[in-house]
């Protein structure tokens, strides 16, 4: 898997191209520092820097900067381009013409939402080819669509968030040459984001250099020596690997205090406490059904996404007034006929007897419109598209539609005002005459409503069969959701959320749309929420044998809840996992969990039980150790590959794997010999 | 149906009578103006310089008629004013969409 390492010849350089050094409307406020640039750039050993501050550049500050600093420094701005942001970074060859176009970018854009297109970014810049552009990509506000497109020719690398993002875009053929950046403002109290930083194989750095350089994704590391197997975690050095990490070490020898230190240093960790899993009682049972459903209140949505738009057509459907109109109708037309002779200058005006136009939104030219521009701005098919329709023409197609869809809408405005002139007119006249006026009644709205309601009813009633409507296998556990008619008024009011009385409405629950008009009778419910009064779904969690979780395998399921849910960050940190399951559960699902989790992104697991530490295959051993020296205690951190002869910590130090694993997870070799032992005895 | 000159007058009082322009130089009584009528009346204030007689109920004895001109009048005045309003925010359907795809390919 990791075979991407740079080679150990390669002349590496380690660049920060995203730093900034001026608060503007798009930061938080900090007052700039010189000496902590100086100091981030030793302690950081970088090689060269870029100073990108949103939309505007200080050429005086830069070039007080670029005097203090002994490495090269770069000029260059963050723009907001298109809903994303644009590094843009120049040579220093034409500064005041550089200070001169990010002028005309701050002049641009005013506020932290304003943005400019890439033509107007070209209208400034010019020639793109001569600056090195990074677009944020796997990074907010990302860079996309068709910007990202026009773009492209010119782009050198996309900046990602994360060093999972970066293992990411490496292995991913159709991303740009990640880049890691500190995205740093640079102030006195500021964090120093060490393994925020890229490693770049070229021999200067030269913006040119460092151009051609990332163009070539296997040019491009984490860290020094080991490409992206291992990455810095702290500033003295210390690494961690990309992949499955363990935290060895005894009581009180600095594990936990390790553990905060790269909560503190990596901002998007998830971070599983020790026995935070267990349950600890039957409040907790019910907090955990709760978990369950609003883990998966998403899918609920969903699921019932297509009978809340059935309800939301309805409801404002009123099918009595309709009738009463009908009927209203109806008898004007027949008096009308018999008042015949009954006839005035009013009553024999055109607009008296005049209907109004019918109007409907153009929708269906709408959705077209849309999905054309969907298919336009796809990137991850656009090979495909591109095979079978031709770019011109689908943008000539879009146009079209675009003007035809403006000529509908103006269609409608002038009708609606027709129909305005109409509607006043008739009333005014209506005043005035004796004769009967027909009533205005609109067949094609009441026909479509009715239909509307009979569809919502059938729709409604079939939602109430009771049926299983999801089965989500998670390790050997079933969450199973079932969906089922309300059975009685009291779990309706618990649906509802609120304290109102359901019962004359229950009393109609059989007959859905009158149901749904009783609800809308209920003043303090919520429209928006009516939706889920018609029918209940609930879950259940089954264990491998088909029965309701016990107790401890909720906490069983819960772990492996948030192992899943880790995918969402940058690493995960699990504290004693053992604290919470017994042994059989660990060496059966969780190590196999993190040891797949550990393919895509950093894990530490901090352990001291052998299920977990011997038989996860870690593919880097941390060993915390408290040491006294000079009647001191000395924190040290060992670390090494499993395979390694010797752990060794930053200052030089080592110490055998062997002992720190018999000793952190066997109780010493001693206590291992025994125990072997005593279990061949009880064999025999 | 089009207009051809500039300021066509579109409604108007002759002979104690309020008339509609109904295409080419036709002109009806305003009590026989229908919504298709009115359609074209619109379209004409939306998209030409159009005049108007004002409204006076002593050149109109018929009440209906006067009903009928008076109400017509203040709508496509009102509907006069705000032309370019009108246009404008057609113009702005769909505007980005339209003016990307009006840019010749970039690739």
């Amino acid at each position: 898997m990791r075979s991407t390492a740079l080679p150990a010849e390669v002349c590496l350089k380690k660049i920060d191209l995203h730093i900034h050094t001026h608060a503007t409307f798009s930061d938080s406020p900090f007052i700039f520092n010189l000496q902590a640039f100086k100091e981030y750039v030793r302690v950081a050993a970088l090689d060269a820097v870029a100073i990108t501050n949103h939309d505007v550049f200080n050429g005086q500050q830069y070039l007080e900067i670029k005097a203090a600093l002994p490495i090269p420094v770069f000029p260059g701005i963050e723009i907001n381009l298109a809903k994303g942001h644009l590094l843009l970074i120049s040579n220093d060859a034409d500064l005041e013409g550089f200070q001169t176009k990010c002028d005309q970018v701050s002049a641009r854009i005013k506020d932290k939402d304003d943005h400019m297109s890439f033509e107007e970014l070209t209208a400034i810049f010019g020639d793109l080819r001569n600056y090195l552009l990074i677009p944020h990509a796997d990074k907010n506000p990302e860079i996309s669509g068709e910007t990202l497109r026009q773009l492209r020719p010119y782009i050198s690398a996309g900046e990602v968030a994360s060093s999972k993002k970066f293992i990411y875009a490496l292995k991913n053929s159709s991303s740009l040459t990640p880049v890691l950046f500190s995205d740093s403002r640079i102030h006195e109290q500021m964090n120093m984001r060490v393994g925020r930083q890229t490693y770049i194989d070229c021999t200067d750095v030269s913006l040119e250099a460092i151009r051609s350089c990332l163009q070539d994704k296997s040019k491009v590391a984490l860290s020094r020596a080991d490409g992206i197997e291992l990455m810095p975690v702290f500033e003295d050095g210390q690494m961690l690997s990309t992949g499955l990490n363990i935290l060895l070490g005894e009581r009180s020898s600095g594990k936990t205090y390790t553990l905060e230190r790269i909560r503190e240093r990596i901002d998007n960790h998830k971070y599983i406490a020790q026995f935070s899993l267990v349950q600890q009682d039957d409040a907790s049972e019910k907090d955990f059904k709760n978990e369950v459903q609003n883990n998966r209140s998403i899918f609920v949505d969903g699921y019932l996404g297509g009978f809340k738009a059935a309800v939301d057509e309805v409801i404002n459907i009123d099918l009595h007034a309709n009738d009463v109109r009908l009927g209203a109708y109806l008898e004007s037309l027949l008096k009308s006929a018999t008042e015949a002779d009954r006839q005035d200058a009013y009553s024999k005006t055109a607009l008296f007897s005049e209907s109004e136009y019918a109007v409907a939104e153009p929708k269906s030219l709408e959705g077209l419109i849309d999905a054309l521009v969907t298919v336009l701005e796809n990137l991850e098919y656009r090979d495909v598209i591109e095979k079978h329709v031709q770019y011109s023409a689908l943008k000539t197609l879009v146009r079209e539609l675009i003007v035809l869809y403006r000529g509908r809408w103006r269609e409608i405005r002038k009708k609606r005002v027709a129909n305005g002139i109409i509607k006043d007119v008739r009333a005014q006249l209506k005043m005035r005459t004796s004769a009967t006026q027909i009533e205005e009644v609109n067949f094609l709205r009441f026909s479509q409503e009715r239909a509307k309601v009979r569809k919502f009813e059938a729709l409604a009633t079939v939602m109430r069969h009771e049926a299983i409507i999801r089965n989500e296998s998670i390790q050997g556990f079933r969450v199973e959701a079932k969906r089922a008619p309300y059975a009685k008024v009291s779990e309706i009011k618990f649906a509802s959320g609120t304290s109102c009385s359901f019962s004359e409405a229950f009393k109609r629950y059989d007959q859905p749309y009158a149901y749904l008009q009783e609800l809308l009778k209920i003043e303090a419910l919520s429209r928006s929420d009516i939706y889920k009064l018609f029918v209940k779904i609930t879950y259940r969690i089954l264990n491998r044998d088909g029965f309701e979780v016990s107790g401890g395998e909720r906490s069983e399921f819960r772990l492996l809840q948030h192992i899943r849910d880790a995918q969402n960050y940058d690493i995960l940190l699990i504290d004693e996992p053992e604290s919470s399951f017994d042994n059989l559960f660990l060496k059966s699902d969780v190590n196999q969990l993190l040891k797949d989790i550990s393919l895509t992104m950093p894990v530490v697991v901090v352990t001291h039980n052998n299920t977990v530490g011997a038989s996860i295959g870690a593919d880097y051993i941390l060993y915390a150790k408290k040491e006294v020296e000079d009647g001191k205690p000395h924190y040290r951190l060992y670390s090494g590959r499993p395979s390694d002869k010797a752990l060794s910590a930053v200052d030089g130090r080592s110490i055998e794997t062997h002992t720190v694993v018999m000793d952190s997870l066997e109780a010493g070799v001693d206590a291992y010999e025994h125990r072997k032992t005593r279990y061949e005895n009880i064999k025999d | 149906m089009s207009i051809e000159r500039l300021g066509m007058k579109i409604l108007k009082i002759e002979r104690n009578n309020g008339y509609f322009w109904a295409g080419a130089d036709q002109y009806i009584e305003v009590d026989k103006i229908t919504k298709d009528h009115l359609l074209n009346l619109i379209n004409a204030t939306l998209e030409h310089e159009v005049t108007f007689d004002p409204f006076d109920e002593q050149c109109i004895p018929n009440q209906a008629q006067r009903i009928v001109y008076k109400n017509i009048l203040e709508k496509l005045q009102d509907l006069a004013l705000r032309r370019q309003e009108f246009k404008d925010e057609s113009d702005q359907l769909y505007e980005k969409e339209f003016e990307r795809y009006s840019q010749p390919i970039a690739d």
